[in-house]
């Protein structure tokens, strides 16, 4: 339901950072804003400090100015703009893909933003219940380990694989992940956002291991050092202290040693007690990462002899070919680019009628007929009707 | 004497162009298709499946006014500030229908829940939808029964859009849709 109790001096101070944000966006200066709008730089100024009302005339026109949905420079709400703050202090000036990457930032934060108003408009709290941030004595792999089977533990996990992880981060440890295209050679960014809690964005351009990879890495950084802005790169001139650590995590968390171990074994046993590059892309498929992370794993376990990544390479394996000669299909991975909790949350409000069908395809980043799509899609269940067509589970009726 | 006038959404008007040939429509129900620049901006691309890949088709809305199927027109100044008032309660296509509809005194065609409620709280009368406007088609050029399916289908696979459950004209839809209909119905 539409919050209408907001304070007006708090709409009027969102309105001026929205639209302060807004024109930094475009890439205007507020000298051409101004001439633009007809009126005087210091009356721009004193229309984005929130001193001065802009009137409905010149709203519609900076919206237009903008290129911005009036409707979204109106949310009652500020922007949260803290997240781009935070990674400006991280982010080094002058790097090749800064400007790459600061536009990844401004994305996540549209996303965050664009949450924290389907919660707002719905009256209710993100999922997941915040852990407190871990003290530990020192970043190394031995905590590394011991925080991954300490989570495993609390979370119910059992020492399998986990074939659902995006879902468990999102519902059971209360992460916003959502999956942007970034610069290359980034694999993902967290940041803790007021109200919203720890959002992480994965890189959709690597492949679905490689994700699963670095959630469970930012993970780690969610749980051992939130306070900072992290951006994770796929490679370091030097690996800070924390990136180790949240690789060990990762490591630890998505291939546990005793349940890895037992499976390892059980597959050389039944394989003469050869160790084949079928075992390890078995092993790979089940615990749903990469050929070089399993190896690496299987590696600083003792099961393999170290540099055996680098032999298979020398010998021209292919991964990717072995995986598809052999047979597992790739691991499931929700790769949309919303969280599921996001998705059903806008759908639920589109369906009470509480959002149009047009906001609908805004807050899901597409067009009205990829919204009409996705709302069926989201609506589907896994239940058949009579006839043998797939179920439709109406939202308005199942809830009105 | 010029056809009346009314005020489409943009979810209405791209249920139309997927129809083909929207022009048709606009021509036989004898109306005078009005659509705000904000909603024209909001209606997108359409879905189209060839061998099974599906594609996406734009819709250039400039054509559709050339053969006189739609007027896109522009907000007066005197409809600016409820527009923008509107505009805190439903996105921009459909704040801008509405405002022109309230101030102009113009019917609106809207399928949309949000903003059929917004119209009666307006004092607008009950906007007509997408089901409506088709049946009323498909009756004046007499189509039978395959070919009313062939539009609807074009209209549900194009544009996605199924048949708001409170739609007056459901009945209609859903029988021509299944092929069940006897084109009494």
């Amino acid at each position: 339901m539409p919050d209408d109790t907001q304070d007006p001096a708090e709409q009027s101070t969102s309105l001026a950072s929205r639209l302060r944000t807004a024109r930094e966006a475009s890439g205007l200066t507020q000298a051409q804003v101004a001439a633009e709008l007809g009126v005087s730089r210091p009356l721009l100024i004193a229309i984005e400090k929130g001193t001065r009302e802009a009137s409905p005339h010149e709203l519609a026109r900076l919206a237009e100015i903008y290129r911005a949905s009036l409707s979204e420079l109106l949310r009652p709400t500020p922007p949260p703009a803290a997240i781009g703050a935070r990674f400006r202090a991280v982010i080094p000036a002058g790097r090749r893909d800064t400007d790459d990457l600061s536009s990844a930032v401004d994305e996540l934060q549209r996303r965050a933003d664009d949450y924290l108003d389907l919660l707002r408009i719905s009256g209710t709290e993100p999922p997941g219940r915040p852990e407190p941030v871990r003290s530990l004595p020192a970043l190394d792999s031995r905590r590394a380990e011991d925080l991954a089977t300490e989570e495993r533990n609390r979370l119910g996990l059992g020492d399998g694989s986990i074939r659902q992880l995006r879902e468990v981060l999102e519902i059971e440890v209360g992460l916003r992940v959502f999956v942007l295209p970034l610069p290359s050679p980034i694999a993902g960014l967290f940041v803790i956002a007021d109200a919203l809690g720890g959002c992480v964005a994965v890189n959709s351009r690597h492949p679905d291991e490689r994700q699963r990879w670095t959630l469970a890495h930012e993970y780690a950084h969610y749980l051992a050092n939130r306070d900072r802005a992290e951006v994770t790169r796929l490679s370091y001139l030097r690996q800070p202290e924390s990136e180790y650590f949240a690789d060990a995590f990762a490591a630890n968390f998505l291939m546990p040693r005793s349940g890895l171990s037992r499976r390892f074994h059980e597959l050389k046993r039944t394989n003469s007690d050869r160790v084949t590059p079928s075992i390890l892309v078995q092993l790979a498929h089940t615990y749903g990462v990469s050929l070089q992370a399993l190896s690496g794993r299987l590696e600083d376990l003792g099961l393999i002899p170290a540099g055996t990544w680098e032999r298979l390479l020398e010998r021209n394996f292919q991964p990717r070919l072995a995986a598809r000669m052999l047979g597992p299909e790739q691991p499931e991975q929700a790769s949309d680019a919303l969280p599921l909790h996001y998705r059903l949350l806008a759908a639920q409000l589109y369906a009470d009628g509480d959002i149009t069908e047009t906001q609908f395809a805004h807050y899901l980043h597409t067009d009205i007929v990829g919204a009409r799509r996705a709302y069926a899609e989201l609506t589907e269940t896994a239940d058949v009707a009579n006839d043998g067509s797939p179920q439709i589970l109406d939202l308005a009726e199942a809830t009105g | 004497m010029p056809n009346p006038p009314l005020l489409l959404d943009a979810c209405v008007t791209i249920n139309l162009v997927a129809a083909d040939p929207v022009h048709q429509i606009a021509r036989s129900i004898g109306l005078n298709c009005l659509v705000t620049r904000q909603a024209a901006n909001e209606v997108g691309h359409l879905r189209d499946t060839t061998d099974g890949e599906t594609r996406v088709t734009p819709v250039n809305l400039t054509d559709h006014v050339r053969t006189g199927a739609f007027e896109i027109i522009d907000l007066a100044p005197g409809e600016i500030s409820l527009f923008v008032e509107l505009a805190s309660l439903v996105d921009d296509g459909e704040a801008s229908t509405i405002a022109a509809a309230v101030k102009r005194g113009i019917p609106l065609a809207t399928d949309d829940r949000k903003a059929r409620r917004l119209c009666a709280e307006r004092g607008l009368d009950l906007p007509t939808g997408t089901v409506t406007l088709i049946r009323r088609y498909c009756e004046a050029q007499a189509l039978d029964h395959a070919h009313v399916s062939d539009l609807l289908q074009r209209i549900s696979s194009r544009a996605g859009f199924q048949a708001p459950r409170s739609d007056p004209d459901l009945k209609w839809w859903n029988d021509h849709q299944s092929g069940t209909s006897n084109g009494d119905s």
